[in-house]
């Protein structure tokens, strides 16, 4: 996806509105020394929060899927099991049903 | 048709923004508040309260820049160069205080470093957005439809004293919030938490009040002319009520109340905005009339506007449905 990103922008170079419009003439007024703090700050930031991100993701892959843990019935839930028995036609059991 | 379609797009932009404050208030107060929890349990506690809700209300702030972009480019050609910077800062903060949400969970020797990445994250983001408030209010420097002013123009003690008042104002919605969706302990300790933001946000607002009409005159003009004070006396007043009210609902044990005065009292100062500043949407000088786009442009962004806004309210107001009710001990994401 990334790569699809930056053909489409490199490739629209030096237009911004192809034909109309170049990229060079649509500069928003912000001083040179802002625009090179903030492009540092960002490949700063993403690449430290995109890293970590992924260390975690790998640790997570090796530590592999948890077996499954069967939660306890929440108390309001059952409520809607009569309910949705009666749309159904069944009739609303003694024992409430296991989540 | 020309003259009522920006005062539509302004209603909405404006609802947008409001709605923003209102809703990524209360989250982000939670991370300004995170350093003033007695333990780590507590702050899982206190991020699992805002949890379903946090990605939805951030991006009412989208909608309020994009909309923004859309309805008024020349606007937003000029007031995003002028604050650069602060913006910038906000968002490289909100993307610090997002993946704390997930990354807090992840390990053990790191979570006190995930703890302080959101807790930061928060406080910095309001105060960026408290900058920009400031800013706005003071005033941008605007030649032949352009920024014409410096890169810290931003940068004046009474742009830092909004900052400060927003982080408390912030803070004050965060810990109402812990008084209607968590229980016990935590609960019980938002409550003195939350009078003390009040006295401290009430301060603010009376500085800012105050300070505003003395450093600008056409601010001065707009409040204190004959016959605009007849209509506008109410507001100061109506301000202090609401903060009493909150303070009452705060002593006397009530869930909800806190938290909804809180929000008028949010709504107020607001309010108090618009009445300064309405119909300047880049103060002093470009009206909403002058920075519109096209009215082809206004109509068709209206067309879809009118579709898309219906259904996000309903899956917000179902999201909040969905979990409502308190937050019990251990419930949570993960």
């Amino acid at each position: 996806m990334i790569c699809g990103w930056i053909v489409t922008e490199t490739g629209r170079q030096p237009w911004v509105a192809y034909g109309v419009f170049r990229t060079a003439d649509a500069v928003s007024p912000v001083a040179a020394g802002s625009m090179m703090t903030t492009l540092v700050l960002f490949v700063l930031v993403y690449g430290v929060v995109g890293s970590i991100g992924l260390y975690y993701i790998n640790r997570l892959i090796a530590r592999g899927p948890r077996a499954a843990v069967i939660e306890p019935a929440i108390t309001r839930a059952p409520t809607l099991a009569p309910q949705a028995g009666a749309l159904a036609g069944i009739k609303p059991s003694s024992t409430p049903m296991s989540e | 048709m020309e003259s009522y379609l920006p005062v539509i797009w302004a209603a909405i932009i404006g609802c947008a923004v409001a709605m923003y404050v209102i809703l990524d208030g209360f989250d982000l107060g939670i991370g300004i508040l995170f350093p003033f929890a007695e333990s780590e349990h507590e702050r899982d506690q206190m991020m699992n309260s805002v949890a379903p809700f946090w990605d939805g209300n951030e991006t009412w702030l989208v909608l309020g820049g994009a909309g923004l972009m859309v309805a008024f480019p020349l606007a937003y050609s000029i007031i995003l160069p002028a604050f650069y910077l602060p913006i910038i800062i906000m968002l490289l903060a909100l993307v610090f205080r997002g993946v704390a949400f997930e990354f807090r969970w992840l390990g053990v020797s790191s979570k006190p470093h995930w703890t302080f990445a959101f807790a930061a994250g928060s406080t910095l983001a309001a105060f960026c957005q408290g900058l920009v408030l400031g800013g706005l209010i003071e005033g941008i420097k605007v030649e032949n439809g352009a920024f014409a002013g410096g890169a810290f123009d931003w940068a004046t003690p009474f742009a830092a004293v909004c900052g400060l008042g927003l982080v408390s104002g912030y803070a004050l919605l965060g810990a109402t919030w812990l008084i209607l969706k968590t229980e016990g302990k935590i609960a019980d300790r938002a409550r003195p938490t939350a009078k003390a933001l009040l006295v401290v946000v009430l301060a603010f607002m009376a500085i800012v009040s105050l300070w505003t009409p003395l450093a600008f005159d056409r601010i001065a003009a707009r409040w204190f002319s004959l016959p605009n004070i007849l209509f506008l006396w109410w507001v100061p007043l109506a301000t202090a009520l609401v903060a009493f009210v909150a303070w009452r609902a705060v002593e006397r044990g009530r869930e909800a109340l806190p938290f909804l005065a809180t929000i008028a009292l949010f709504l107020l100062g607001y309010l108090g905005l618009l009445i300064s500043n309405f119909p300047y949407i880049v103060p002093p000088s470009l009206t909403i009339w002058q920075a519109a786009a096209a009215p082809a442009t206004h109509v068709f962004m209206l067309m879809g506007t009118l579709v898309m806004l219906p259904i996000i309210f309903g899956y917000t107001i179902f999201v909040y449905w969905i979990f409502s009710g308190k937050l019990r001990e251990g419930e949570g994401y993960h």
